[in-house]
Formats: C-alpha cells, sequence, structure tokens
C-alpha cells in the first residue's frame, strides 16, 4: 500500500467523522448534551487534525487544532455549552469539511481568519461576534504596529508552548514478530496517522547478512507523537502484538516543542517588522530532521534543540506505564473496491453458470436433484450476502442533509427543521454515490420553493418552523426515499399556466393531478419567477428525474395544496442484478427491466387501432398509447406483426407510457447484468447485457432510450399522442 | 554490472531468497546495484536485509546502491527511517 493509498484512507475517515460529527450535533441541537456525545465530536475533529498532520495538510491541521480546543473545554467543563456556543461549533464543523474538502484537492482552501477569531473569542470567554461582524472588523482594523506584532508573535508562540508534552513511543517488535504474518512496520503506518514522527531507528541488534535470520525482528524504533494524542490511542495500535513486543510509551519532557508557526504568518509578521535585525542564522534540525527557522534574540528565545533519544536499550518492562485493559476487536475491515467488485462480479458467473447447469440437466429430464436445489439456493445466498457488502447506509449521504439545510437556512431567512429516518437502511454503494445530487436538490427544492418564509407560515396558521423530512425505507425488495416538507404544496393551477406558457402541453390539455405535478419534470420548466442560485444552479427537475431512472429508480410525488410536497423515489437495491421480463423476438431473446413495465396483455380484436400505414395505438382503459413493434424496429426476421397475436406490454418511459409489441414472454427473473461497454462497446438503445441459462447472450433493452429514439424518428407509434377515448 | 531487479512484493517470505542472492553478491565480490521501480509492498524482513546488505558491503569494500526505488518504497524507507538505503554509492 503506497502513501497515495494510506491518505485515501485518511479521507474516508475524515467523512466518517464528519458524519459522526454530524449525527452528534443532532443530538446536541435536540438538547442531549451528555459527555460522551461531546467527546465523539471531540475525537473526530482530533483524528482529522492527527491524520492531517501525518499527511502534510497544514491548514487543515492548523484549522482543526483550533476547532479542537475549544471543544477540549467544553468537554472539560470550562466552557458551558450555550446555544450560541453550539451554533458556533457547528459552523466551525462546515468550515472544517471545507478544510478537508481543499485537503483532497476537491475546492480551494476556504477563508478561515473570521471563524477562528470566532473560535479564539470563544475559547477566552470572549463574547462571540457573526462571522460577517468578525470578517468586517477583521477587515476594519487598523494596521498593527510593530508593538503588536511583537505580541502576536510571543502569542503564537505561547499558544503552541502551552500543548502537552509530546510522547516518546519506544517499539521493538519480539525476535518472532514476522510470525503468523506479522508485519511490524504497518504499526508505523498507524502511528503516523495519529501524527506521529519515527525521530529514531535502531539497527544495533541487526547483524551481518551472513548472520542474519531472516526470519528474527531485529530492529527497534523511536517515535514522536503529539502530546494531544490519548495514551490509550497510542497503546491501542499495538494491542495485538505478542508478549515479546516491547512498548514503552512515555510523557519526554526532554524533547521541548518546536514552536510550529504558520511560514504565512511568520512572513506576514517580518514583512511588518521592517528593519528588525534577524539574524540569518544556519538552521539546526528538528527532531526529523527538518531546518527550524531560527531568530535571533530578543525576538525569539532560541529553541532548544529536541533531545533525540537514540534507542540503545529499552526500559524494563515494569518501567513501563501499565497497559490498558484490550480495547474491544474492530469488528470491521477494509478492502480495496476492486477487489470487491471483482468477487461480485465472480458470484455473477457462478449464478449463471449454475442456471446454465441447472438448464443443461433439464434438458436431460435431470430434475427435480435435491443438491441441485441446494446448490440453487446457496448460490442466490451467496450473491446475496456479496451484495451486502457492498451495500452502504444511507447515512452517508444523510449526513450531508444538514449542512445544506443550515446554509439555505441562512440564505432564505426561513427556519428548516429536519427529521431524518431509517439512515441506517443500506444500498449498494453505486446507488449511494449517485443518489447524492438528485437527492440535493430536491433538499434544495422543498426549501426554496416548498417551505414558506417564517411569516407566511405564522400567515398561514402554521408553525414559523418548516419541516423537512428525509426518510428510507427497504419496501418489496427495493430503496424508497422521500423527501417531504409541510411548505406551501405544489399549486397545479400555476404549473398547468406554466407549462401551457413554456408550450409543454397544449391549451386543452387534460391532465389528471399526477400528470399536472409531474409536469415539474419536464425540461425547462420552473415556476421561480426568477431562477435562485438555490435550486436554479443549472440543474432542473428534469435532470434529477433523469439521473434517477439513470439508476433504475421512479419519483412520484404526492402535493396538497397549502399543506406540503412528498417526493419519493423509488430505487434498486443494486444495479449488478436486474428484474426483468424475458420476452422472445423473432429468434433473439431480450429482457425488459421491470421497473419500467406497467402491465402485458394479450389484445382482444379491436383494442388496437391502425393510424396511418406504420402506426397503432392501443386502448388503455381509455388512453390511446403508441404501439412499437420491437421486431420490426430493431430490424428482427420472423417476428409477429400481427398485433392481435403478439403480446403488448405497456411500459413507463421518459417520454409517457408506450407499447412494446413482443412475441412472447419467456419468463420474469433476476438477471445479471453485463456492461456492454466493459466487454464490447455501448450501444444506444441497450443497457447492457446478461447471460441466460442456455448460455445465450440476451440483450436489456434500454426502454428510455429507444422509446425517446423512435418517436424523434417518428417510428412505429408515429408522433407521441394521447386522445381523449 | 547489471541492477538487481526487485520483486513488487518483499514480504517476509521474499526475505530469505533476497537475503542468499545479496550475499552471494557479496561472497563473489561483486558491487550491489538494486533496481526498485517494481516493489509496491515492502515489510520489515526484507528492509532488514537490505539495510544488513548495505552495512555488510560498505564493510567489504563494495558499493550498494538502490536505483529507481518506487514510490511505495521511498516512502516505507523514509518512514521507517531507513534512509540512507535511499542514498547514492559513494
Amino acid at each position: 500500500m503506497n502513501l497515495d493509498e494510506i491518505q485515501q484512507i485518511f479521507f474516508q475517515e475524515c467523512d466518517e467523522g464528519l458524519a459522526v460529527m454530524e449525527g452528534s450535533f443532532a443530538q446536541l441541537r435536540a438538547g442531549d448534551h451528555d459527555a460522551e456525545t461531546i467527546n465523539t465530536v471531540f475525537r473526530a475533529v482530533h483524528s482529522i487534525k492527527g491524520g492531517a498532520g501525518a499527511f502534510g495538510h497544514d491548514r487543515l491541521q492548523g484549522y482543526a487544532h483550533h476547532y479542537e480546543t475549544v471543544l477540549d473545554q467544553v468537554r472539560n467543563g470550562q466552557l458551558a455549552l450555550t446555544p450560541d456556543l453550539l451554533n458556533l461549533i457547528i459552523g466551525a464543523f462546515d468550515k472544517l469539511s471545507d478544510h478537508v474538502g481543499a485537503a483532497r484537492g476537491e475546492t480551494d482552501t476556504p477563508a478561515d481568519a473570521a471563524m477562528l477569531e470566532r473560535l479564539a473569542a470563544a475559547s477566552e470567554g470572549r463574547t462571540i461576534v457573526g462571522e460577517d461582524d468578525a470578517a468586517i472588523a477583521a477587515a476594519d482594523a487598523p494596521a498593527p504596529t510593530p508593538a503588536d506584532d511583537f505580541d502576536s508573535l510571543f502569542d503564537l508562540l505561547d499558544a503552541e508552548d502551552t500543548g502537552p508534552a509530546p510522547w516518546r513511543v519506544v517499539m521493538r517488535p519480539g525476535p518472532r514478530a514476522f510470525d503468523h504474518g506479522g508485519e511490524p512496520v504497518l504499526l508505523l503506518r498507524e502511528l503516523a496517522m495519529l501524527g506521529a514522527e519515527v525521530i529514531a531507528i535502531d539497527t544495533d541488534a541487526l547483524p551481518s547478512l551472513a548472520d542474519l535470520d531472516p526470519d528474527r525482528s531485529y530492529l527497534a524504533w523511536t517515535a514522536r507523537v503529539p502530546g494531544t494524542v490519548d495514551e490509550a490511542d497510542i497503546r491501542g495500535i499495538f494491542d495485538f502484538m505478542d508478549d515479546a513486543f516491547e512498548l514503552d510509551v512515555v510523557r519526554d519532557h526532554s524533547i521541548v516543542a518546536t514552536p510550529k508557526v504558520d511560514t504565512d504568518d511568520f512572513d506576514a509578521l517580518l514583512a511588518d517588522l521592517g528593519p528588525t535585525p534577524v539574524v540569518d542564522a544556519p538552521a539546526p534540525p528538528d527532531a526529523a530532521g527538518k531546518p527550524v527557522a531560527v531568530i535571533a534574540d530578543p525576538v525569539i528565545p532560541a529553541a532548544a534543540a529536541p533531545a533525540i533519544v537514540p534507542v540503545q536499550t529499552v526500559l524494563p518492562a515494569e518501567a513501563a506505564a501499565p497497559r490498558p485493559a484490550t480495547l474491544p476487536a474492530s469488528q470491521t475491515i477494509r478492502v480495496d473496491l476492486d477487489k470487491l467488485d471483482r468477487l461480485v462480479n465472480l458470484v455473477g458467473e457462478l449464478v449463471i453458470t449454475q442456471a446454465m447447469l441447472a438448464q443443461r440437466l433439464s434438458e436431460h429430464s435431470l430434475t427435480g436433484i435435491s443438491e441441485l436445489t441446494d446448490l440453487d439456493h446457496l448460490t442466490r445466498e451467496l450473491q446475496d450476502s456479496t451484495m451486502a457488502i457492498r451495500a452502504q447506509p444511507m447515512k452517508t449521504v444523510f449526513s450531508r442533509v444538514p449542512r445544506i439545510i443550515r446554509e439555505l437556512e441562512l440564505e432564505t431567512g426561513k427556519r428548516v427543521r429536519l427529521d431524518v429516518e431509517g439512515e441506517m437502511t443500506e444500498v449498494d454503494k453505486t446507488v449511494v454515490e449517485r443518489i447524492g445530487e438528485p437527492l440535493t436538490h430536491l433538499i434544495r427544492n422543498a426549501v426554496d420553493h416548498g417551505i414558506e418564509t417564517p411569516a407566511e407560515r405564522v400567515a398561514a396558521g402554521k408553525p414559523e418552523e418548516g419541516v423537512v423530512k428525509l426518510s428510507a425505507a427497504h419496501q418489496s425488495g427495493r430503496i424508497v426515499i422521500t423527501i417531504s416538507d409541510d411548505g406551501r404544496g405544489i399549486d397545479r393551477k400555476r404549473v398547468r399556466e406554466k407549462a401551457i406558457e413554456k408550450r409543454i402541453i397544449a391549451p386543452d390539455a387534460i391532465l389528471s393531478d399526477e400528470e399536472v405535478d409531474n409536469l415539474i419534470f419536464a425540461p425547462g420548466f420552473s415556476t421561480a419567477a426568477t431562477v435562485s442560485n438555490i435550486s436554479g444552479r443549472g440543474v432542473g427537475m428534469d435532470v434529477v428525474r433523469k439521473n434517477v431512472q439513470a439508476l433504475g429508480g421512479r419519483i412520484g410525488i404526492v402535493s396538497n395544496l397549502g399543506k406540503g410536497s412528498s417526493f419519493s423515489l423509488s430505487l434498486p437495491l443494486t444495479l449488478a442484478v436486474l428484474d426483468g421480463m424475458i420476452v422472445t423476438v423473432g429468434e433473439q431473446t431480450f429482457v425488459i427491466p421491470l421497473s419500467h413495465i406497467v402491465e402485458s396483455l394479450r389484445p382482444q380484436s379491436g383494442e388496437v387501432r391502425a393510424m396511418g400505414p406504420d402506426a397503432s395505438l392501443l386502448n388503455v382503459r381509455g388512453d390511446y398509447v403508441p404501439v412499437h413493434r420491437v421486431g420490426e424496429q430493431l430490424g428482427i426476421a420472423q417476428s409477429t406483426v400481427d398485433p392481435e397475436k403478439a403480446v403488448l406490454i405497456v411500459v413507463e418511459s421518459d417520454a409517457g407510457q408506450a407499447v412494446l409489441m413482443v412475441d412472447t414472454i419467456q419468463d420474469q427473473r433476476q438477471v445479471v447484468v453485463k456492461s456492454l461497454e466493459a466487454n464490447y462497446e455501448a450501444i444506444h438503445g441497450l443497457a447492457g447485457a446478461t447471460i441466460l441459462g442456455d448460455g445465450r447472450v440476451a440483450l436489456i433493452l434500454d426502454v428510455d432510450a429507444l422509446i425517446s429514439r423512435w418517436r424523434r424518428d417518428g417510428r412505429g407509434g408515429g408522433a407521441p399522442q394521447r386522445l381523449a377515448a | 554490472m547489471t541492477a538487481l531487479p526487485l520483486s513488487s512484493i518483499l514480504d517476509t517470505a521474499a526475505a530469505a531468497p533476497l537475503r542468499s542472492r545479496l550475499l552471494q553478491m557479496i561472497e563473489r565480490r561483486e558491487a550491489i546495484e538494486l533496481h526498485g521501480s517494481e516493489v509496491a509492498r515492502i515489510g520489515q524482513a526484507c528492509l532488514q536485509v537490505l539495510e544488513s546488505a548495505r552495512v555488510s558491503a560498505a564493510a567489504a569494500g563494495l558499493n550498494f546502491s538502490l536505483v529507481q526505488p518506487s514510490e511505495s518504497m521511498t516512502s516505507m524507507l523514509t518512514l521507517a527511517r531507513l534512509d540512507a538505503l535511499l542514498e547514492p554509492a559513494a
């Protein structure tokens, strides 16, 4: 594992830490101020700080340090957690998330001076001013005099000096440390994750190559760990080492913490100091061998060179601090996603092979073999279990929502309470990753268009604070995510007027309430008088629906004028398998995703009406829906041409309802999706392929793409039409 | 002199064959030049074989050098304070 990979793990841990913090804030906001909740937030920031230091993300580390200071004071009871302080802590969290994003290279480094000032004020018990006020105050403040600068410089140094003495950790793996696959150097990596710096290696016991036993451990290391790290966290790394592993963890007051000054601050201060004599003395190395800036007296007393204690002997075991009780073993391991995907793929192949075996045996009348049934069950169970490994809780996505709501509250002046349910509901990682954007937009939409201003709400007899409810639940093998609000609801009259104005519907179109509601997903539709920077960020509701459909999902709307709206996203639990209807067209077999299918029927005489030479329409309970002859349109020979001898499958697509005409239905079952892009090349109108039990490849139809193209080309059912029967 | 390419995985199992090969070179009084560009993983057992080989080669008056170490190898050598292995041959 290289450093980049380890850094990625650090970023994953940052995400987990931030998610945990967000969860804790919900508890704190609800008035649950117990010590463990505060501790949880503190630990998360502390871990981020440690990792940031190990990977050289100085700005993140510095910010986390100041944040952590305030949290530490809260957990120690030095600061009371007032509502103002809680707001500050939550605001500081948002900035911390930005810093993590910047460390990742996703965003620019955030401006944090105002927030740091607010944190400092809180820490010192001063009045907490608003961020803007602080920023303005900072901007308006007179330029500091050199004397001020000296004070600032000393303050900066003093602040660093007040921390606890660093830990000195000496680790000497036992001679048999490599037995059973032991790899002691990985412990150095883990120490580094805590912000440790390995300062010395002891090679005294290492023999010449001729005398070296390659299975025996000879080395020992000394590391320096920041004093703010809990001793238990350090010792926890070594919990599973054998008895021969020698470990010494002591506060080392002989290691004088090198004053660590942000070089930018330093340079700025030095520049302001002007002609103050500064001696460019050769920089003595610090413990890590890195040069340290030294300024002549009286600016800073020369820092004593840190005492590096070479590892000559290991302290006797009894001198070591008592080991804390063994921490519970971690119940999770990190697995590279590629390995997991390979496993999922292999299990998919196994499922296909098992189906082929069953079919081959049945061809020889070898059915009813109990072992075969067992194999079938085991294979399915294996597939479900493998898919479960990829499953992630929706919490990963939901945890970002509180921040979005907070930002929206600030931008709109509205007051919104977020209620979250079912955040531990699990769904495939791919779905989790791709649902974030549509979900964010729906949340923005709910606050921007749904929730009214406090004044409007009071006038409407509602509480000032609006409620946005976010929930996730498993229903019938799918996940249903619901975003509801108690706002103004969809004004159907206005939506209809807008749709007519935008020429989305004809002025005399007859639409049900549901159809009117769905007009908001039409491309180019927006009822907002002015495009706000909240929901009008270049992503329309049409894109939201498209993204959801790309995941094999559907969006449903329930809305009551004046009472609120609810958007339900129904999504498959995984994209690796798909429920499909296996159909025959001519000699070919296709799969139609079940999520598109409304019903299938064999038409009675007169139910299908010809319209012109090529097109025909099916009367579906009063609505005429265009019929597309799949065989004809895909150029498949020997397909049925008479609708009354064929099977008609009514499907829901982007372009509305349509009918697909196929020869027969073979089966309805779950199929393993094989990517065409990965195995052949992307083909418009096909969502992928699968291998059937008889070994033949069946193509999976991309219903939306096919129907849109056919309609655009004016083929099959002709132009889209809905006629009142 | 041909550089000896190091395996991509230098775990504990790789330590004994690596030691034998390096010992052979020292006994034949060959300068040691190792090529580390393929190393994806290196553990303590191989780290100490390399360090011991470096010291043994120096004691025998032989050159020891590691050329083009991979990023992961460099990172591990630096972390373990075995930077001396990264220094060019005198």
